[in-house]
């Protein structure tokens, strides 16, 4: 029933994609958030970052997407349909690193990349009388398309090189619950949406606790302008 | 115009609520693999559990594969595992001890 119940959700934006009378372009910058971690996987992605052990004061960009917002009038609603092609970055939790003695030699953080496309499908309603302030909600689809995971590592007294592989822990799909707010400014809109992962994030069975939390702080500019009763 | 600045101030106050920040030292964990980052061959210990208790080890690949796994160990153990045919990534430890589950992150290389 539940995937049925999907399934219909996403036929209804398939449909709204073929009808879609609105056409925006989307930029975003994104942060990734893990609800249920116990370690600081979503320490601040802004600051400098000294490529060493630590996050200090250094700058690591987080992430960013590109993305596309078909919509259609539908009475005083809006309904919305978005892909979006994007990066989301999270930390691994430290590792301590020790030697063949089993002497401990340093720690050292690990940076994941995850390359994911996302759907979503809203419906928006409008919160003013024009219609520029407005509440979205839905349903969303994540997926992940590539991951990496890149290491820092102790080679000797303040002395370190990185090194990056795959990372296959993540959950490939994640079921997400939008929920956006945007205000329209003539062809451009602001807007800050929170997807909810209601699915797990990682496959790990010590990891089946965690959720993802994305926040998405998107410029939109219309392309094309649905017409509006 | 006051709209869109209180947009900006709620979005602002989410990014400051929601950053958080890391631990100044982590504790030593009883549990440990070496080397770390490893290519061939790691090792398990376990250095001192606290008195009275046991602990049970699981040893995963990055897909959730277990490698190895064992329950009832006490203080002193070592173990070493032949991961040569394994490929390079993440490997995750899961310790349990008196009830409180521990992951430690290993890292294997590839030989060069």
């Amino acid at each position: 029933m539940k995937r049925l119940l999907i399934t219909a959700w996403f036929v209804a934006c398939l449909v709204t994609f073929a009808n879609a009378q609105g056409l925006s372009l989307r930029l975003s910058g994104n942060q990734t958030f893990l609800l249920g971690a116990d370690y600081p996987a979503s320490y601040p992605m802004i600051g400098w970052f000294q490529g060493n052990f630590e996050p200090q004061n250094g700058l690591l960009i987080g992430g960013f997407g590109l993305g596309l917002r078909l919509e259609r009038p539908m009475g005083n609603k809006f309904f919305e349909y978005q892909i979006v092609l994007g990066r989301s970055r999270t930390y691994e939790p430290r590792i301590q690193y020790i030697d063949a003695n089993a002497q401990p030699i340093g720690l050292g953080y690990g940076i994941n990349s995850n390359y994911h496309s996302t759907l979503i499908g809203m419906i928006a309603w409008p919160l003013d009388s024009e219609k520029r302030l407005r509440l979205h909600a839905g349903l969303g689809l994540r997926t992940v398309i590539v991951s990496e995971s890149k290491y820092w590592i102790a080679t000797g007294l303040n002395q370190s090189e990185t090194t990056s592989g795959p990372n296959n822990s993540l959950n490939t799909f994640t079921l997400l619950l939008p929920l956006e707010f945007s205000y329209s400014l003539g062809r451009i809109t602001l807007a800050t949406r929170w997807e909810l992962g209601i699915t797990r994030y990682s496959r790990i069975s010590s990891r089946s606790q965690q959720r993802g939390l994305w926040g998405h702080f998107e410029i939109g500019y219309d392309l094309q302008k649905p017409e509006t009763k | 115009m006051r709209k869109v600045l209180w947009l900006v101030a709620a979005v602002g106050a989410m990014l400051f609520c929601s950053c958080e920040v890391p631990e100044a030292e982590p504790r030593l964990a009883p549990v440990n693999v070496f080397p770390n980052p490893f290519t061939n061959q790691v090792g398990i210990f376990i250095n001192e559990l606290p008195a009275g208790s046991s602990a049970s080890l699981r040893f995963v690949n990055d897909t959730n594969d277990e490698l190895f796994e064992a329950d009832q160990l006490q203080s002193g153990g070592v173990f070493f595992l032949d991961l040569s045919d394994e490929p390079s990534g993440l490997y995750f430890l899961e310790v349990e001890i008196a009830g409180e589950t521990e992951v430690i992150t290993a890292l294997k290389l590839e030989v060069e």
